[in-house]
This record gives C-alpha cells, sequence and structure tokens, in this order.
C-alpha cells in the first residue's frame, strides 16, 4: 500500500509532512470492522423476527396463541421501554443514540409491534371486518417510531404498509414479477399515492420537519410514480395522458435531484425519461403508419443512439457542474 | 499514446486516493480541489449506475450498427462470408476502442460494451470458422487477457477467468484428460494458483493503476476456492456435467473432503482476513460462512425452519454483541470506530433492499391471507438466513 504514498510524494501532490502523518497512522493498522458488525446485527433481527413471524403462522390455529399473544406483547414492550429510556426525546432534527445499537433495538420493536398487530386483528376473530384497517394501524406505528426515533428503516417498513393500505404491493420483488399493476385503479391509486408522498415531503420540507427522511420518502415516489406511468402508457385511450404525467414527474425531479445533489435520482430521472420518449416515438410511429419506411428508420437508429448517447454524457456534466457551483 | 494515456488513468486512481486521504482528514478540501484541477484526468463514472446506464446505450449502439448491417448481409447464405464479417465488426470495435481511450473515457460505461465486443465478436467468428470448442474458449481467455491489459479494463479481466474455467471444465468433462472427479479438486488448485499469480503480480507491478484488476483476480479466486470445495456446489454440478447418477443416500467421492471444506474454508478466511487486515478475505470469508450454514441446511434439515432461524438471529446477535463488546475501545488494530475512508453506503442499500423486501411480506400476509405466508419472501429468508 505505500507505493502509492510514495507515487503521491514523488508527484508532488502530498507534502513530506503529511506522509509522514499518514505512515504514523498506517503504523497503528487500524482495521474497522464497524459497518460488518452492524449489518449482522440486521440480519440477526431479520432472522429472528422471520422466526417468530413463522412460529406465529404456523400456530395461528392452534390453542396456544393466547400464550404467544401475550409474550411477543411482553416483548414489544420491553424492547419499547428500553428504546424509550435511552432515547433524547422528539426533536425536529435529526437525533441518534450514543449507540448505535439502540437503533436496531428500535427496527426490532417496529417489526414485532406490526406483527403483533396483524396478529391481534386476526386472533380476536376480527376476520369479518376489513383486514386492511390492521395494515393502516401497523402503517401509523411504524411511522410514529420512524418519527420519534428517528429510525430510516422503521420508516421504510412504514412507507410499504401505508402502501399495502392502499393496496399497493411496494415490494421490490414484484418490479421482477412485472404482475403489479394491469388493472386501472390501482395505477390510479399508484399515482396518487406517488403524489401523496410528495407532498408529504413538501410539507415536511416547509415545517424543516425531519428533513433527513425525504430521501427516503422521494426515491419511493420516483420509482412508484415512473412504473404507474409506464403501465399506463400501455393502455390504448388514455396512454398520452400517463405520458405527460410522467414528463411531469421527471421534470419534477430532475430539479430536485439537483438541490438534493442526488445522482442516483437524476439517473433513474434520465433514464426513465429516455424510456417514456421512446415509447413515444414508438406510438406516432405506429400511429402515421410509417411501416412503408422501415429500412429507413433502421437506417437511423444508429445515428439516433449516438446522439442519446452524446446528450447523455452532456447531461451528466451538467449536473456535475451545477452541483460543484451551488 | 500508450504512455500518455495510462498516465492520465493512474492520475484518475490517484484522485481517488486523494479523496480518501481527504476524508480522512490527512489533505485539506483546497489541497485536494488544487490537485483536481491541475492535472489532466480520465471521464470516468465512479458511480455505477451511470456505468450501467451507458454499457446498455453502448451496447444498443452496436446492436443497431449490426441490425443495419444485416439488412445488406442477409444475402450472404455462406458461413464463412458471416463469419468474416464478425471479424470485421471485431476489428471495428477494437478501433472504437480506442479512439474512445484516445478521448480519455476510462470505465465510462459505453467503452465496457466495445472492449467486451472485441472479444465476443473475434470469438463468434472464430468459432464459425473452426467449429473448435477448445480453440474459441483459448483464444477467449487470450483476447480478454489482452484487453484487461491494455484497457485497464476489469470486466475483461472477469471473462479471462471465467473463460479459464471453462476451458478447464471442458477439458475434463468432455475431453477425459483426467478422471472428471478430480475436477473439483483441480479447480481449487488452479484458485491457489491464481491466488499466488495475483500475489507475484501485486509484488512486481510499479504500476499503480493495475490494482483494481488485481483485485478482481484475487476476488476471483477466493471465490473460486470456496465455490470448488463447496458440497452443495459439487454434488449438484456432479449429477449436471458428469452425469453422476446419485440416490439421496449416496455420497459423492470425496465427500468428507467437501464436508470439512465448507464450514473450515470460511473460517479460515475470516481468520486470515481478520489477521492480515483483509477485507476480501474477511468479508468472502462471512458470505461463505452463510452459505455452508444453508448448504447443511439443504440436505439434513435437523430443526424446523422458524426454530433454526430462532437459533440462528439469537446466537448470531450474541456473537455480534459480544464481539462489538471486545473492540469497542480497541484504537489498535481492530475496532469499532468508524473508518471514514469506507463509505457504508452499499451496506446501508442493501438493508433497505431487505426491509423492503422481507419484512414487509411479514406484515400484509398475516393480515390479509395467512395461507401465502410460506411463500414469496420466505423462501428468500429462508435460504439466506441459516447463519
Amino acid at each position: 500500500m505505500n507505493k502509492v504514498f510514495d507515487l503521491l510524494v514523488s508527484k508532488n501532490f502530498i507534502r513530506k509532512e503529511q506522509y509522514q502523518a499518514i505512515s504514523e497512522y498506517q503504523k497503528l493498522e487500524l482495521f474497522s470492522i464497524r459497518n460488518e458488525l452492524l449489518f449482522l446485527l440486521y440480519i440477526s433481527i431479520l432472522l429472528f423476527t422471520t422466526g417468530v413471524g413463522i412460529i406465529i403462522y404456523k400456530n395461528i390455529d392452534t390453542i396456544g396463541h393466547t400464550v404467544l399473544l401475550f409474550l411477543l406483547a411482553l416483548l414489544t414492550v420491553v424492547c419499547f421501554y428500553f428504546c424509550y429510556k435511552k432515547s433524547s426525546g422528539f426533536s425536529k432534527q435529526e437525533v441518534t443514540f450514543e449507540n448505535p445499537l439502540y437503533d436496531y433495538l428500535v427496527l426490532f420493536t417496529t417489526i414485532l409491534m406490526c406483527t403483533f398487530i396483524g396478529y391481534f386483528q386476526y386472533n380476536l376473530n376480527f376476520q369479518n371486518s376489513n383486514y386492511s384497517i390492521a395494515t393502516l394501524v401497523s402503517a401509523m406505528a411504524a411511522l410514529a417510531m420512524a418519527y420519534y426515533f428517528d429510525n430510516k428503516s422503521a420508516l421504510i417498513i412504514g412507507i410499504t404498509a401505508l402502501g399495502s393500505f392502499v393496496g399497493l404491493s411496494l415490494k421490490i420483488q414484484t418490479i421482477f414479477e412485472n404482475t403489479i399493476f394491469n388493472e386501472t385503479n390501482l395505477l390510479v391509486a399508484g399515482i396518487l399515492f406517488a403524489s401523496l408522498l410528495l407532498v408529504w415531503q413538501w410539507f415536511s420540507e416547509k415545517n424543516r420537519l425531519k428533513i433527513h427522511f425525504s430521501f427516503v420518502i422521494l426515491t419511493f415516489a420516483l420509482h412508484l410514480m415512473a412504473i404507474c406511468c409506464f403501465a399506463g402508457s400501455s393502455q390504448d385511450i388514455y396512454w398520452i395522458f400517463y405520458l405527460i404525467l410522467l414528463g411531469t414527474a421527471i421534470y419534477y425531479f430532475y430539479q430536485k435531484s439537483i438541490t438534493f445533489k442526488a445522482i442516483s435520482w437524476y439517473v433513474f430521472a434520465l433514464f426513465y425519461g429516455y424510456i417514456g420518449l421512446n415509447v413515444l416515438i414508438l406510438r406516432i410511429i405506429d400511429a402515421v403508419k410509417m411501416d412503408q419506411i422501415f429500412e429507413f428508420l433502421v437506417f437511423l437508429t444508429p445515428f439516433y443512439v449516438i446522439g442519446s448517447i452524446v446528450l447523455f454524457i452532456k447531461m451528466i456534466k451538467n449536473f456535475k457542474k451545477k452541483t460543484n457551483v451551488s | 499514446m500508450l504512455a500518455s494515456n495510462f498516465n492520465t488513468i493512474q492520475n484518475h486512481f490517484l484522485h481517488e486516493e486523494m479523496e480518501k486521504l481527504q476524508s480522512q482528514d490527512f489533505v485539506s478540501k483546497a489541497q485536494l480541489s488544487e490537485i483536481k484541477n491541475n492535472t489532466k484526468t480520465t471521464k470516468t463514472n465512479s458511480n455505477i449506475l451511470m456505468r450501467i446506464g451507458f454499457f446498455l446505450l453502448g451496447n444498443f449502439l452496436i446492436s443497431s450498427i449490426l441490425g443495419f448491417c444485416a439488412l445488406f448481409l442477409s444475402v450472404l447464405g455462406d458461413q464463412n462470408a458471416i463469419a468474416f464479417c464478425f471479424l470485421l465488426a471485431s476489428i471495428g470495435c477494437i478501433v472504437a476502442s480506442e479512439l474512445i481511450y484516445d478521448k480519455n473515457y476510462f470505465a465510462y460505461g459505453f467503452d465496457d460494451s466495445f472492449i467486451l465486443s472485441i472479444t465476443l465478436f473475434f470469438c463468434v467468428a472464430l468459432g464459425l470458422f473452426t467449429e473448435n470448442v477448445i480453440a474459441v474458449l483459448f483464444v477467449f481467455v487470450l483476447i480478454s487477457s489482452f484487453c484487461s491489459v491494455r484497457y485497464v479494463h476489469v470486466p475483461s479481466t472477469f471473462f479471462a477467468l471465467m473463460g479459464l474455467i471453462g476451458l478447464v471444465g471442458y477439458l475434463v468433462t468432455e475431453e477425459d484428460i483426467i478422471p472428471s472427479y478430480y475436477l473439483p479438486i483441480l479447480l481449487f488448485l488452479l484458485s491457489i494458483g491464481l491466488y499466488f499469480f495475483q500475489l507475484q503480480l501485486v509484488k512486481r507491478s510499479t504500476n499503480f493503476i493495475y490494482t483494481n484488476v488485481f483485485q478482481i483476480i484475487k476476488i476471483f479466486s477466493l471465490v473460486l476456492g470456496y465455490a470448488s470445495l463447496n458440497y452443495y456446489v459439487v454434488r449438484e454440478l456432479s449429477t449436471v456435467l458428469l452425469d453422476l447418477q446419485l440416490q439421496s443416500n449416496q455420497e459423492i467421492p470425496f465427500a468428507p473432503l467437501f464436508y470439512f471444506a465448507t464450514f473450515a474454508l470460511p473460517v479460515f478466511y475470516i481468520s486470515f482476513g481478520l489477521k492480515n487486515k483483509d477485507r476480501f478475505f474477511f468479508w468472502i470469508g462471512l458470505l461463505s460462512l452463510a452459505l455452508g450454514f444453508a448448504t447443511i441446511r439443504y440436505y439434513y434439515s435437523i430443526l424446523p425452519i422458524e426454530y433454526a432461524l430462532l437459533l440462528g438471529g439469537s446466537i448470531l446477535f450474541a456473537m455480534v454483541y459480544f464481539s462489538i463488546k471486545k473492540v469497542q475501545n480497541n484504537t489498535v488494530g481492530i475496532t469499532f470506530k468508524e473508518d471514514k475512508s469506507l463509505n457504508p453506503m452499499a451496506f446501508d442499500l442493501v438493508k433497505a433492499i431487505l426491509i423492503n423486501a422481507n419484512v414487509h411480506s411479514e406484515i400484509t400476509t398475516t393480515n390479509e391471507s395467512p395461507m401465502e405466508f410460506g411463500g414469496g419472501g420466505f423462501s428468500g429468508g429462508g435460504s439466506g438466513g441459516n447463519f
């Protein structure tokens, strides 16, 4: 490794005394396993809660459920108590626990709480009632946990649960299964939910309430909006409406990505926008019956692709320039 | 042209190194930006999403050009004529790659698609000419290695190594140069060879720019070393590749060795990684240990899944908790302190995806229809979950 620093010195990138400081630091042989350990902690919590979930599912019709329910409630309350005791209270700004382990305890409590709510409703024979109420309560509980203890994982749980209350499956697997939105009312629900998220973020920003949550909220909104619009653009009549909506959303996220300096939104906005543009072009070709000049179009495509590559390079440069200046 | 090119690439890596130093507060921001403004560097996409995006665009470009050519070439029926066209395409890709490098684009995305296409088209042409698998695989390895040296190209290195495995595998399974049940051991020896080859390269190379290329060889050799001796991989591949008809109570040859290696190798990786402060060994060790447990669970499910999960989760939690307690206050060596030069973004992303994919299924499916509970999310949770 020291070869690199020699090279840096010989190129006059770093000064002699900086080199000295670095080699002193290297002698400590520090090896931080913080990220790895915290990640393993995360896995252990997921394993444990998944195990609890399966046990509950398997025992859902047997006698033991009252005991289980009681144990689960007890565990949740104990965990919650510890989180509550150690937290520094609610604040509109970002707050952290002194010990990062408590973040994971909050996550654990949130998952247990949601499991408990779902199980509770099932067990007290609310079968005739609307199941989605439990989902709504879970979502509210998770969001409350997220806002009180400042926990992003809980926020993700809350948003996905809220989504499933509306009837949307916001899990990442469903994108790959490609069966998300084949019904119009689901599409509309998706677009409305994404708009709700946008309003939510706008509202938080205005009131300076947990601004660092904006990233999670807007990421959900961007992908949900884009996917809904693509699903809608394959419809026969209203496709143009969906494409216009997509264009508007992409312009909005283009602006947002520059203010947030979020390159991932920028890339996805460009990506979705490019697909949308191509859908539009194909629709137009289809509409004006240009099949006869098909060969000519094939001749044009390489130039079209080169043009888009040049355009994208310009856009990326533009992004870098804008984020560096501001 | 070559030397100046390598110089700018080297500058790119030196800038990355300076950024790391800056994040550790050895270097001031002003110094960093001054160096960045004063030295010439490559145009590079360090963001993987952008690189993938440009890679896709490059592929569109190549395929649209090919489609355009195919309109005229459809009159050619002769196999050799088509092969000749692929040869021309390959040469065209070389020219394009050289031009792209001359413009100082390095690991930008679309250069990847042209560089990889050199190998692809040449091998297709060769395959059509000769119809000889060994020759094609051999040339594949050769050209990929050439590209990884000439263009300092990491993906090419990866494909060269894949080609090498393919070549060895083909020689053993189809040409029978040695009895085929020695294949896992041969591959393990190959991985050891690759590791030491890489070590020699690192020692001897005076050129800093190949660091990533050497790293991919190292990662590959570690993964190959574990995969070649993992019980599951060996057993399943024996039935597929070597046509071994195994009953469920029958054992594969050398089974004890594979059982042993399934757990011993990860433990070795982890301890070696911790001892020598080597993150690659550490990570691959953790990952392969998880796979080891999954392997055993696949064949011998002693506990029902839910208790295995509870137990595994508790044990893992306890282990992590005590490890944290142990290293928490270390100021030398292995430590729990944050290293600012490491970016935890990747971990955060994986966490977000895991929570999105797993936890949610638990909430809603309990509510909506308990019958679906075992589906979807849990198959993933189960197999990855036997830590």
